[in-house]
């Protein structure tokens, strides 16, 4: 391992990914419920 | 036989950077890093000879300038090699399989190259080449579009360089040199730095040799789909930032830096949707680690490469940076109607593709096992984008409903996708890696292998059926008038292809196509009234008074010449006529 921050970092890029996900998945439901 | 003299030229080019890649790292390159480097030196060296040849130097004098640059830098190469220290080595099977894959990722971009022929389909291409043929008009660097419009160009021209250096090189006009980048030498480029991208930042050689082949083979837009939208641009821009990305993994080595920086503002210079998306993934990457490792050395590292960049592209920064309050008003750059549609099952479908898509989400979850590390730079690469995505798309679209009435997009935001196809490959490299170190290897590549194989073929032959391609009769005839008439020509056009018009005419025409990026023609409305008045035999005399004063009015078409125009010439399907000044007008 290259040491914890690159846990962190790699999770924080996770949770990223999945937040963005969720805006996407929100922003679609949104224009198709509009 | 086209594609073929277009790939020669950019051989020469290849040939000329593979000694300067050591020269400028000074050092002996590890064999995947010359491997990954080389195509994109080549493609800058190519920028670069475009200048030339817009300064009038000829094919013979780029040819000789190239070789020369080939035999002075093998020459020192050869003089320097001893001092220089030396990587470790690469396995020769690995070394085999990273040349089989960067071969691969071209056999079925060279077939389907070939097969649409030298005229680029899509509508981009046309305003490319107009460019292109504006800066060979001018003979330098465009700051306006004329000779067709009196407006100023914001959109970057890094590429268009290459392709005029390309075809000055070959011989051939423009459109050939275009299709052959777009459809195929830049693919060798993107595909090479994704493999320096995943060595440098991963350096386990199987998962960046299956990054590569996971980028050659299975990527679709941002992979082989460049060829059938004419993204020439995005696909030379990206090829140059995931180059510069690469090569940040190793700050601290000065040379890997300052190239790093050069790289960046070259990519810079060559797109400014890369620029955007270049700034915002290096960013979060900086912010990112600079966070986990609490220190803010990144940010200050990060901070000085995009300044440096920005400094190698300001003569395109400085015009986009003067023009951004205008461009943001009258361009649809922030109120953009994506006319690509992206449901759940479009995004998959094409973006990357569902086999990439999978391997990228399996690779997420292995590459630590597979690297015994998480290097940041493929997660922070993918996280940045598919959050420009989000934002841009579908949280732009929700606010503007809900302030306007109206739901747009910002920033062409599905290009954040297609970008996307880059870290997705590095990913998923991991995973098709992981797939091929068990027991057995030989019999899980047999496993693997017919995907690879078949999968872009079957993705390309479908976007082939539905290609928008030009009509390649009438333009091919138009491309014979060039040179023909005068400087000061104005062209009333009317035929299919007529796009192509101010590409192959190198005069002003009724519509020149221009990117959403780009302020609105102001002239448009007035220009096409003119040409409908025109086309229906009643010429508007003020309005050609108004646009064009006493400039000789042409009339281009593939139908009969309208009433009051004298017949001069017809080439193929076309009729070149002259609307004489004493027509009569409208009553």
């Amino acid at each position: 391992m290259n040491g914890d921050w690159e846990v962190r970092a790699w999770e924080a890029c996770g949770w990223t990914l999945l937040i963005s996900v969720g805006v996407m998945a929100l922003g679609e439901l949104y224009m198709k419920f509009k | 036989m086209w594609l073929a003299r277009e790939s020669l030229a950019f051989a020469l080019a290849l040939l000329a950077a593979t000694p300067l890649a050591p020269l400028i790292l000074r050092r002996r390159l590890h064999a995947l890093e010359w491997l990954g480097l080389t195509p994109a030196v080549a493609y800058v060296l190519l920028m670069a000879c475009g200048l030339l040849a817009l300064k009038g130097v000829n094919g013979l004098g780029l040819i000789l300038l190239l070789v020369g640059v080939a035999l002075t830098g093998a020459l020192v190469l050869r003089r320097r090699w001893r001092q220089m220290t030396a990587g470790d080595a690469l396995p020769h099977a690995l070394l085999l399989a990273a040349v089989v894959v960067l071969a691969a990722s071209l056999v079925h971009r060279a077939y389907y190259t070939y097969k649409l022929g030298a005229w680029p389909p899509g509508f981009d291409p046309k305003f490319h080449l107009a460019l292109v043929r504006a800066m060979m008009v001018q003979g330098g660097i465009p700051l306006t579009l004329e000779p067709f419009e009196r407006i100023h160009v914001n959109y970057p021209w890094g590429g268009h360089l290459a392709v005029i250096a390309e075809a000055t090189i070959s011989g051939q006009a423009p459109h050939h040199a275009f299709s052959a980048q777009n459809g195929l030498l830049l693919g060798l480029c993107s595909t090479a730095a994704v493999l320096f991208f995943s060595w440098r930042w991963t350096g386990h050689a199987v998962t960046s040799v299956a990054a590569a082949a996971m980028y050659g083979q299975l990527m679709h837009f941002g992979g082989a789909d460049y060829l059938f939208w004419g993204g020439l641009p995005n696909q030379g821009g990206m090829a140059l930032m995931v180059t510069a990305y690469g090569l940040m993994s190793q700050r601290e080595h000065t040379p890997s830096r300052r190239l790093a920086d050069f790289m960046l503002g070259m990519a810079f210079l060559v797109h400014h949707h890369v620029m955007l998306t270049a700034i915002a993934v290096l960013g979060f990457h900086a912010l990112v680690e600079a966070w986990a490792r609490q220190d803010r050395q990144p940010v200050v590292q990060g901070v000085r490469s995009v300044v440096t960049a920005l400094l190698w592209a300001s003569p395109v920064t400085l015009v986009i940076v003067w023009r951004a309050a205008e461009a943001a008003q009258k361009s649809g750059a922030l109120a953009y109607r994506e006319p690509y549609h992206w449901d759940w099952l479009t995004l998959v479908k094409d973006m990357p593709g569902a086999p990439a898509l999978a391997f990228c989400v399996a690779g997420i979850a292995v590459m630590p096992r597979v690297l015994n590390r998480r290097p940041l730079a493929p997660m922070a690469f993918l996280a940045a984008l598919v959050a420009l995505f989000a934002v841009c798309a579908d949280l732009w679209q929700v606010v503007s409903h809900l302030l306007s009435g109206s739901a747009v997009q910002a920033l062409t935001p599905s290009r954040f996708l297609t970008d996307a196809a880059y870290p997705i490959a590095t990913l998923g490299g991991a995973a098709v890696a992981a797939l091929l170190m068990g027991p057995r290897p030989v019999l899980r590549l047999l496993a693997v292998a017919p995907l690879f194989l078949v999968e872009p073929w079957m993705w390309m032959q479908s976007r082939f059926v539905g290609a928008d391609r030009p009509r390649t009769p009438a333009i091919e005839a138009g491309l014979t008038l060039a040179g023909e008439l005068p400087a000061d020509a104005v062209v009333v056009e009317k035929f299919p292809g007529d796009e192509f018009c101010p590409y192959m005419l190198g005069v002003e025409c009724m519509r020149t196509p221009r990117p959403v990026s780009e302020p609105k023609r102001p002239n448009q409305d007035k220009k096409l009234a003119f040409q409908r008045s025109v086309l229906q035999g009643v010429p508007d005399l003020p309005l050609r008074e108004e646009l064009f004063g006493a400039r000789p009015v042409f009339i281009l078409t593939d139908g009969n010449l309208p009433p009051g125009v004298t017949p001069m010439k017809t080439v193929g399907p076309l009729r070149l006529g002259v609307l004489e000044m004493n027509t009569m007008g409208a009553p």
